[in-house]
C-alpha cells in the first residue's frame, strides 16, 4: 500500500508539473493572436478598479458659494453654505429656476442697477458662485438640453425674485459677471412654490446679515450730514455683512501622503493613475526627504508636507486627459475634473472629496489654460497662502502639470469666534491694505492657525479683484 | 480495472512529457537569450558601413536581465565623511602609514573598507608628484556600478579619497523573466549608429555591462538614487555612450 | 498716627485724580433732550439718510460713516422726555468706529415713533449729537396699504 502511495503522489506531482511547463511555454511564446493576452484579459476583470464617477465631480463643480435666501416681510433671512443637508436640498429646487432662466424667452436688460438692488431687498433667493463661467459652460455644467439663449455671457450671480405682488411671474436677475449688466428673465416657475421655499429657507434674524445696499454702504455720497464725514471704503452693494459675532468650528487636517513615512500604497496608487510604469521607474529621495519618481516622459515629485507634483517633459508628452481628437476647452475642463476625482477615488478611497473651483471657467477657445481648486470644510474654503490645493495647467488636451495637496480636512468640536463683517475690514484696512478703496465681497474661509489646525475667518475681495485673507 | 497498471502507465507518460516540456523550454530559452553568431556577424558589418568598427569578440552574446537598484549616496549613510566643496561628493583624509607603489592598491582597499566603500576594487596604481594614487571603482556581485568612482591618494602619511560612492539598498538581482523588458547588445549597436553624440568615423573598443544612474537634476543632493543595468560603450577616442538594458534608452 | 493717615488721604485723592480724567470718557446713561454736541463733523449717518424716516421693519439696522476712534452711543428717549442708554441683552449699545469708518447697530424699533439720539465722542472732547425720529409702520397699516394696491390695480386692469 505504501507503494501504492508513493506512486500516487508521484503521479499527481507529474501532471502538475505538466500542467505548470505547458502554462509556462504557452505564455511565454504568446500563442496568440497579436494584442490579444487570454490571461491579461482574465486578469483586467478580475481587478478591482473604480469606475470613474463623473456625474459627481459635475454635481461638486456646480454647488454654488452661498445661497442667502430674505423674507423681508417676515425679518428673515438665512445664509446656506455648500456644506449642510438644508443646503443641498434648497441648492437642486434652485438649479431648476436656474435652468429655466437660462433658456427663458423673454429677457430683457434692466434699466439701472437699482432694479438688481431691489430684488436684493426683497422677498428674494440670492445664489453666488465661487468662480465666474461662461454662460455655456454653466448651462452644461447644468446638464441643460435645450440651447441656451444667453444674454450674459459670464455668469456668478443670480437673484430670484418673488417680490412682485401684482404679477404671478418669478423673475430671475442675471448679473454679467463680465460688463456687470444686469438681465432680467421671467420664469415659468410656479410662484407660490417659491414664496413657500422662502417661508421655508428663510428662518433667521434679518438683523444678523445685512446686504451693503440695505445700510447704504454702496455709495460714498448720501447720509445726513453728507460731505461732513468722507467714506474711505466702498462695499459693492451686494456685499453681504455678517452684523453679529458667531461661533463657527476649527477644521482639522490630516496629511494623506505622509505619517512618519510615505504611505506606500498611495504612493503606488499616484504613481499608476499617471501611467507611471511602477515595474522599472527611477526613484530619487532628495536631500529634504522628498521623493521623485522619473518615467520618460514626465516627472512626479512627492514631498512630507503632503504635496504631490506632476511634471510633463514637453507639452507633447504630457497626460493625455482624453482619447478623443478634437477636444473643446470644455472637454479639457471636465475631463480634468473627472481625473481628479478618479485620482482621489483610486489613491484614497473611502475619503470624501470637498472641492470647489478657484477659477474662472471661461472659454475663450485656448488650447493652453489653467484650472484652480481648493478644499472647503463645513461649506468654507481651505485658503492656502502658498499654493491652491490643485493646480492644473492643460495644453492640448494633455495635463502638462498637476500639483495636488493629498489632505483631508474636517470639521472638530472645538469652536471659534470670527468677528463681525466690519471688525474684519477694520482689520483689513489698519494692519494689511490701508490703501482699499472699494470691496466687492467679503467671505469665510478658514487660514491656518498653526500645527494641523485651520481657523474660521474672513476673506475679502476687493476692487481690483485681489482676494486677501484678514489676520485676526 | 488494473488501477496499479494504468498508474504506472501515466507515471511514464507525465515523466515523458515532463522531460519534452523541459527540453523544449529551455531549447528556446536558450535560442532566444543567447545571440547567435551570425547575428553578431550580420551586426558588425552594418556597423562597417556606417563608419563604426568594433570587433566581433568584444560582442557580449548574452547578459543577465537584472532589475534596477536603488542605491544611497555614501555621504548620507555615513556622517563622518568629509563633504566636497560641491556636489555629492566626498574628499575625506585619513591618517596612514607608509605605502609603497606595490601595496598602494591593498593599501587603497583597506582605506576604502574602513571609510565604509563597499564593494570597492581598486587598480591602476601610479606615482606622481602628490603622491601615490590608486583608483576605485564598485563591484556588486561582479557587476560594476559606474557611478561609484573615488581616487585614493597616499602622502605625507595621509590617505585622501575622494570622489562619489554609493551604497546599494538591495543587492543586484535578476528581473522576473519577462523578454520584452531587456534589450539585446547588438540592438544597442544598431541604436549607435544614429547617436548624435559619435563621431563620423569610431571604434568602438570596450562594451561593459553594469549600472548606471541616469542623472536627474533637481538643484538638491540626491540622498536615494535609481540605478539602472546599462550597457556601456567605450570608443577609441575615450568617449563612454551608455544604453539602458532594460529600454535601450540612450543615457546622457 | 496722624502721619499715616495723612499718607492714606494723599494716596486716595491721587487716586481720585488719576481716575476722575478715565470717568469724564464713559458715555452718561442719561442725556437731556436739547443735547447737540460740540461739532458736526464726526458722523454721517446713512441709514436712515433723513433725519425723520418710515420703516415696516422692526429689526432695523443703524448705519453710518464716521471717523476711526469714534466711540458712538445710541440712546432712546424715554416717557420723561430724556434720552436713555440703549442695551440689548445686557450690552449698552456702544461701539468704537475703526478703520473703515464703517458703523452698523441692529435696534428693536417699537410701533410708533422712535426717537433716537446718536451720540459721538473722541478722546479729544469732541462730542456731536444725532437725533433720529424713525416711524415704524405697523402691520395693520402694511396690510391695508396692501390691499389697497391690490384694489388699484385691479381697477385698473
Amino acid at each position: 500500500m505504501k507503494k501504492e502511495s508513493v506512486k500516487t503522489c508521484l503521479l499527481v506531482f507529474l501532471v502538475c508539473s505538466s500542467i505548470f511547463l505547458t502554462i509556462h511555454k504557452w505564455y511565454r511564446e504568446k500563442l496568440w493572436p497579436d494584442g490579444y493576452n487570454f490571461f491579461a484579459t482574465i486578469g483586467n476583470h478580475l481587478r478591482l478598479t473604480p469606475p470613474l464617477k463623473s456625474t459627481l465631480t459635475k454635481e461638486s463643480v456646480s454647488y454654488p458659494k452661498r445661497i442667502t435666501v430674505s423674507n423681508i416681510e417676515t425679518e428673515k433671512r438665512s445664509v446656506y453654505m455648500p456644506d449642510s443637508s438644508r443646503a443641498t436640498e434648497l441648492t437642486a429646487q434652485v438649479k431648476e429656476i436656474l435652468r429655466n432662466a437660462l433658456v427663458s424667452d423673454n429677457v430683457t436688460v434692466a434699466e439701472d442697477s437699482a432694479q438688481w438692488e431691489n430684488a436684493l431687498q426683497s422677498k428674494s433667493i440670492y445664489v453666488e458662485y465661487p468662480v465666474a463661467f461662461d454662460t455655456a459652460i454653466f448651462a452644461s455644467i447644468l446638464e441643460l438640453e435645450l440651447s441656451p439663449t444667453p444674454a450674459a455671457k459670464l455668469v456668478r450671480e443670480f437673484i430670484i425674485s418673488g417680490a412682485d405682488t401684482v404679477s404671478s411671474a418669478v423673475t430671475v436677475y442675471v448679473r454679467d459677471a463680465g460688463t456687470g449688466q444686469v438681465y432680467v428673465a421671467p420664469v415659468r416657475y410656479d410662484k407660490q412654490q417659491l414664496i413657500s421655499m422662502i417661508d421655508t429657507y428663510a428662518t433667521d434674524s434679518i438683523g444678523d446679515h445685512r446686504f451693503s445696499v440695505e445700510l447704504k454702504f454702496n455709495d460714498a455720497g448720501g447720509g445726513i450730514n453728507d460731505g461732513q464725514v468722507q467714506q474711505s471704503v466702498v462695499l459693492s452693494p451686494n456685499v453681504l455683512l455678517a452684523l453679529r459675532e458667531q461661533p463657527y468650528p476649527m477644521v482639522k487636517e490630516t496629511n494623506l501622503l505622509f505619517d512618519h513615512e510615505y504611505k506606500e500604497e498611495l504612493v503606488q496608487n499616484i504613481l499608476i493613475a499617471f501611467g507611471f510604469n511602477t515595474s522599472g521607474i527611477r526613484r530619487y529621495v532628495e536631500s529634504d526627504n522628498s521623493l521623485v519618481y522619473v518615467e520618460n516622459y514626465g516627472t512626479i515629485k512627492l514631498h512630507e508636507n503632503g504635496w504631490m507634483e506632476y511634471r510633463a517633459l514637453d507639452a507633447e508628452k504630457g497626460f493625455a486627459l482624453s482619447a478623443e481628437s478634437g477636444a473643446t476647452q470644455y472637454d479639457s475642463f471636465i475631463s480634468a475634473i473627472d481625473f481628479v476625482n478618479s485620482l482621489w477615488e483610486e489613491a484614497v478611497p473611502g475619503i470624501p472629496l470637498n472641492l470647489n473651483l478657484s477659477s474662472n471657467v471661461t472659454d475663450e477657445k485656448n488650447k493652453a489654460f489653467s484650472v484652480y481648486l481648493d478644499y472647503s470644510a463645513g461649506g468654507a474654503k481651505i485658503s492656502d497662502p502658498v499654493s491652491h490645493a490643485i493646480e492644473i495647467q492643460i495644453v492640448n488636451n494633455r495635463i502638462v502639470s498637476y500639483k495636488q495637496k493629498f489632505a483631508y480636512f474636517e470639521t472638530t468640536d472645538e469652536m471659534a469666534r470670527y468677528s463681525t463683517a466690519i471688525d474684519a475690514i477694520n482689520l483689513l484696512l489698519s494692519q494689511q491694505r490701508p490703501d482699499v478703496t472699494q470691496i466687492n465681497d467679503i467671505f469665510m474661509v478658514y487660514d491656518f492657525s498653526g500645527s494641523t489646525l485651520w481657523r474660521p475667518t474672513w476673506a475679502a475681495r476687493t476692487g481690483s479683484g485681489e482676494e486677501f485673507v484678514i489676520g485676526h | 480495472m488494473n488501477w496499479e497498471k494504468l498508474k504506472t502507465f501515466l507515471i511514464f507518460l507525465f515523466l515523458g512529457i515532463n522531460i519534452f516540456l523541459i527540453a523544449t523550454n529551455l531549447h528556446s530559452f536558450y535560442t532566444e537569450s543567447i545571440i547567435s553568431r551570425e547575428t553578431v556577424s550580420d551586426t558588425v558589418s552594418l556597423l562597417a558601413q556606417k563608419g563604426i568598427s568594433v570587433e566581433p569578440d568584444i560582442i557580449p552574446r548574452s547578459v543577465e536581465s537584472l532589475e534596477n537598484i536603488i542605491l544611497t549616496n555614501i555621504l548620507f549613510e555615513n556622517d563622518q565623511i568629509t563633504r566636497a566643496q560641491t556636489g555629492e561628493q566626498f574628499a575625506h583624509p585619513m591618517d596612514w602609514g607608509e605605502v609603497t607603489e606595490n601595496s598602494a592598491k591593498d593599501e587603497a582597499k583597506r582605506a576604502a573598507k574602513r571609510m565604509g566603500l563597499e564593494y570597492a576594487q581598486a587598480f591602476s596604481p601610479r606615482k606622481t608628484e602628490g603622491g601615490i594614487v590608486v583608483e576605485l571603482g564598485q563591484q556588486i556581485r561582479g557587476i560594476t556600478v559606474f557611478d561609484s568612482v573615488a581616487q585614493a591618494v597616499f602622502a605625507n602619511g595621509t590617505a585622501t579619497l575622494s570622489g562619489t560612492w554609493y551604497v546599494p539598498e538591495v543587492l543586484p538581482r535578476k528581473a522576473s523573466a519577462d523578454d520584452s523588458e531587456k534589450v539585446y547588445i547588438t540592438g544597442v549597436l544598431i541604436d549607435f549608429i544614429g547617436n548624435p553624440d559619435r563621431a563620423a568615423q569610431t571604434q568602438i573598443t570596450g562594451i561593459d555591462f553594469g549600472y548606471r544612474i541616469p542623472t536627474y537634476e533637481s538643484g538638491m543632493s540626491h540622498k536615494q538614487v535609481t540605478a539602472v543595468p546599462c550597457y556601456r560603450l567605450t570608443t577609441a577616442d575615450g568617449n563612454r555612450y551608455d544604453y539602458n538594458a532594460k529600454t535601450g534608452e540612450y543615457i546622457r | 498716627m496722624r502721619r499715616f493717615y495723612k499718607s492714606i488721604l494723599t494716596a486716595v485723592l491721587a487716586l481720585v485724580i488719576c481716575v476722575l480724567p478715565l470717568c469724564s470718557f464713559a458715555s452718561p446713561e442719561v442725556l437731556p433732550a436739547s443735547y447737540g454736541g460740540t461739532v458736526d463733523y464726526l458722523i454721517n449717518i446713512k441709514n436712515p439718510d433723513t433725519v425723520t424716516s418710515t420703516t415696516s421693519t422692526r429689526t432695523y439696522v443703524l448705519s453710518a460713516v464716521g471717523l476711526p476712534g469714534t466711540t458712538v452711543t445710541l440712546y432712546s428717549m424715554g416717557a420723561d422726555g430724556q434720552y436713555y442708554k440703549m442695551y440689548a441683552d445686557g450690552v449698552a449699545l456702544e461701539s468704537v468706529i475703526g478703520a473703515s469708518g464703517l458703523y452698523a447697530q441692529q435696534i428693536t424699533l417699537l410701533d410708533g415713533t422712535n426717537t433716537i439720539l446718536v451720540r459721538c465722542a473722541t478722546d479729544a472732547g469732541e462730542e456731536q449729537g444725532v437725533h433720529l425720529y424713525i416711524n415704524l409702520l405697523g402691520q395693520g397699516f402694511l396690510d391695508k396699504l396692501k390691499a389697497f394696491t391690490v384694489d388699484i390695480t385691479n381697477t385698473f386692469n
